[in-house]
């Protein structure tokens, strides 16, 4: 019984040519508040079609709650089990929004009425009003609150905050928090705003090019990753070869700069060895991490 | 209650400056119990609200009142929520004592002409320093 | 509540159909008389065989859909309108989606076709006179069984080409079809469109069971390959 919500072993999936996952590995941890993270083209998209059963990939497994998504049965039973909000926040144009709740309810027989009418309320959705004439940041909350309501033990958003002012930022991520400090629910989102996945994500994973290049806990990487500052008389007391751990090693004049995805200590101290030199460590943002992780892929 | 999280709603932790958000809010706390603005038998705010009202991981605000309650400056009842130990108050006054010493050095050492950023530098290479004798103490103590 | 959604989607292009209807058989002239002052059967029963073709290429054309895909991308930025992917991110499988569109817009065709016969037999008094009404009736079987095809070419390409594509694609090829009837270049087992105009049961002739059947048969097959191609489309 392990207990990853989400389970991907060597995900393949080609689109013509193009290989879109090559060999995908993702475990989301239950009860977790998962950041994926990528660039554009990375592979996000396809990797969360695939999770809800919307996409078969080549070859690989996935298993969500424990349970394989092979099928197109197995894949409706997942879809019970998951509300899902998608990238564009498009809806039903000839909906308003009393009509997609009672459209979508049905779906789900462990439908909230309590969470539906509490949203309503606090995301202030007028129920009469016609979805095209919303903005993008209610049509983003009308998403959330059909997502929740479903009473999922499983939400995935894809770039749930894109697009949106400050304010209905904050709302929907007050209300991820909420819901997960609530019902333990496990999250799994995509964003390029890394300071907000950093604020609210316990786990994360960096996708690129069809593969899973770092992932695990937040705080742990956060303490793992350092960036070293030495400055040397010159270049000729720098070491040929930094120990393991030294993910990018930049020289520019007198000053050397080293990102440390681990043994920081080590290569600190490998650092003060050379005569003259002074030493600096400094921790780094999720920003960092995502840039040079990427880069140096 | 309604202090500290007024307090972190208008001065926000901030995610990216290094620090982990746990320590941040850890700080916050110790800095609210070492001011008096919560006294001791005070009850901080619950999880979910404090996750909640700033947008954070709930785990996090776990975390913190964990390794609070560790490091004995808050007591954790079951069902009833965190409060502030009683014997968090002699805490507040070490500290307190501590800052009057560090002051004291901070003004002689600023009257020897550094700047703040190179003050800085100086506590934290001494910090580092300090920190890495305590380990190395620490390991030999350890050695047979 | 799929029945639910597909009525919100299609019922203002009912309510068009039959607007049009009312519109377009009402503008024809059907108190036609010739020199003689006999009403003239011959241009009524003409303006019957533009008509009809017509009404069962536009009903087939606005109604017909696959119910996966069903707004237009246009507006899209990414090829596909985004309540595809919350459609299909629902616990449905997608046979019942396309079955249950499907089904919505052949009963709002059978309606939309039955009415439409029923304003032509009240305004065409000539031929109320001279057809009976076993005639009236098996002419708007045969319209419906006949105009199946048309129905189920759109739900076919429905599933393949978005909203706007769909529509054109239904008209031209069902266009094509009425243009291969006029002309007598299909055999007449299978020429489903002079089975609703010059072959059909209102000018004396039996029921057209060849070119019925064929239908059938052709309307079948449409859907099989419907059903098929949006199971296996990656969207």
């Amino acid at each position: 019984m392990n207990d990853y919500m989400i389970e991907t072993n060597q995900l393949c999936k080609s689109f013509g040519g193009r290989a879109a996952l090559r060999g995908l590995d993702l475990r989301v941890p239950a009860g977790s508040i998962f950041g994926f993270l990528g660039r554009n083209g990375a592979g996000k998209t396809t990797t969360i079609k695939t999770l809800m059963g919307i996409l078969r990939c080549d070859s690989g497994s996935v298993h969500v709650f424990g349970q394989p998504v092979r099928d197109a049965d197995e894949a409706c039973e997942i879809r019970r089990r998951i509300g899902f909000v998608t990238e564009d926040k498009e809806l039903y144009p000839y909906m308003t929004v009393e009509q997609i709740i009672r459209f979508t309810r049905p779906f789900f027989p462990g439908w909230r009425h309590d969470l539906e009418q509490r949203y309503l309320q606090m995301f202030d959705l007028p129920p009469n009003q016609k979805i095209p004439q919303m903005s993008k940041g209610m049509r983003s909350k009308l998403m959330l609150l059909l997502a929740i309501s479903r009473g999922a033990e499983l939400l995935i958003l894809d770039e749930p905050t894109d697009g949106l002012d400050p304010a209905a930022t904050e709302d929907v991520l007050r209300e991820v928090a909420a819901i997960a400090a609530s019902t333990g629910t496990t999250i799994f989102f995509s964003s390029h705003q890394l300071s907000e996945v950093e604020r609210i994500a316990d786990h994360i994973g960096i996708i690129d090019r069809g593969r899973m290049i770092a992932s695990g806990c937040l705080d742990d990487m956060k303490a793992r990753y350092r960036r070293i500052e030495v400055v040397t008389r010159d270049a000729s007391g720098l070491p040929a070869k930094w120990p393991e751990g030294a993910d990018s090693v930049r020289t520019e004049g007198r000053v050397t700069t080293i990102l440390a995805s681990r043994n920081a200590e080590e290569i600190a101290n490998e650092a003060r060895s050379i005569p003259g030199a002074s030493v600096e460590s400094f921790p780094v943002t999720l920003k960092d991490i995502f840039l040079e992780e990427v880069r140096y892929n | 209650m309604c202090y500290l999280t007024s307090t972190l709603v208008i001065f926000r932790l901030n995610p990216s400056s290094g620090v982990p958000l746990y320590q941040q809010l850890m700080d916050r706390v110790k800095h609210a119990v070492e001011t008096g603005a919560l006294r001791e038998g005070d009850q901080l705010p619950t999880i979910r609200k404090l996750a909640e009202d700033l947008a954070m991981n709930p785990n996090t605000v776990i975390r913190a009142y964990r390794e609070l309650e560790h490091e004995g400056l808050v007591e954790l009842r079951h069902g009833s929520g965190a409060y502030i130990r009683e014997s968090s108050g002699q805490r507040a006054r070490v500290i307190r004592e501590a800052q009057e010493l560090v002051e004291r050095t901070v003004d002689r050492v600023l009257g020897l002409g550094l700047s703040e950023e190179e003050l800085r530098r100086v506590f934290e290479n001494e910090l580092a320093q300090a920190a890495a004798l305590v380990r190395l103490a620490g390991a030999k103590r350890g050695k047979p | 509540m799929l029945w639910y959604k597909g009525w919100l989607e299609t019922r203002i292009r009912v309510a068009f159909l039959f607007g049009f209807i009312c519109l377009i058989v009402g503008m024809q002239n059907w108190a036609r008389r010739g020199a003689s002052g006999v009403p003239n059967k011959a241009a009524v029963l003409s303006s019957i065989y533009t008509l009809v073709p017509m009404q069962i290429l536009i009903t087939a054309a606005i109604l017909g859909a696959a119910g996966i895909a069903t707004q237009p991308s246009f507006a899209a930025s990414k090829g596909l309108h985004g309540s595809t992917l919350y459609t299909l991110s629902l616990p449905v499988k997608r046979t019942r989606l396309v079955l249950t569109r499907a089904a919505i817009g052949w009963v709002e065709m059978a309606l939309a076709l039955t009415v439409f016969v029923c304003v032509i037999w009240y305004r065409s008094s000539p031929l109320r006179m001279v057809s009976t009404s076993a005639a009236w009736g098996h002419f708007a079987l045969a319209v419906l069984v006949c105009g199946s095809t048309f129905y189920f070419t759109a739900v076919l390409l429905g599933s393949i080409l978005d909203d706007q594509w769909r529509t054109w694609g239904t008209m031209m090829l069902a266009g094509l079809m009425v243009w291969a009837s006029v002309h007598h270049w299909l055999p007449a087992a299978v020429d489903i469109i002079a089975a609703v105009t010059r072959s059909s049961p209102l000018v004396g002739n039996a029921m057209p069971w060849g070119p019925m059947a064929f239908s059938v048969a052709l309307s079948a097959l449409l859907f099989a390959a419907t059903l098929v191609i949006s199971e296996r489309r990656e969207y």
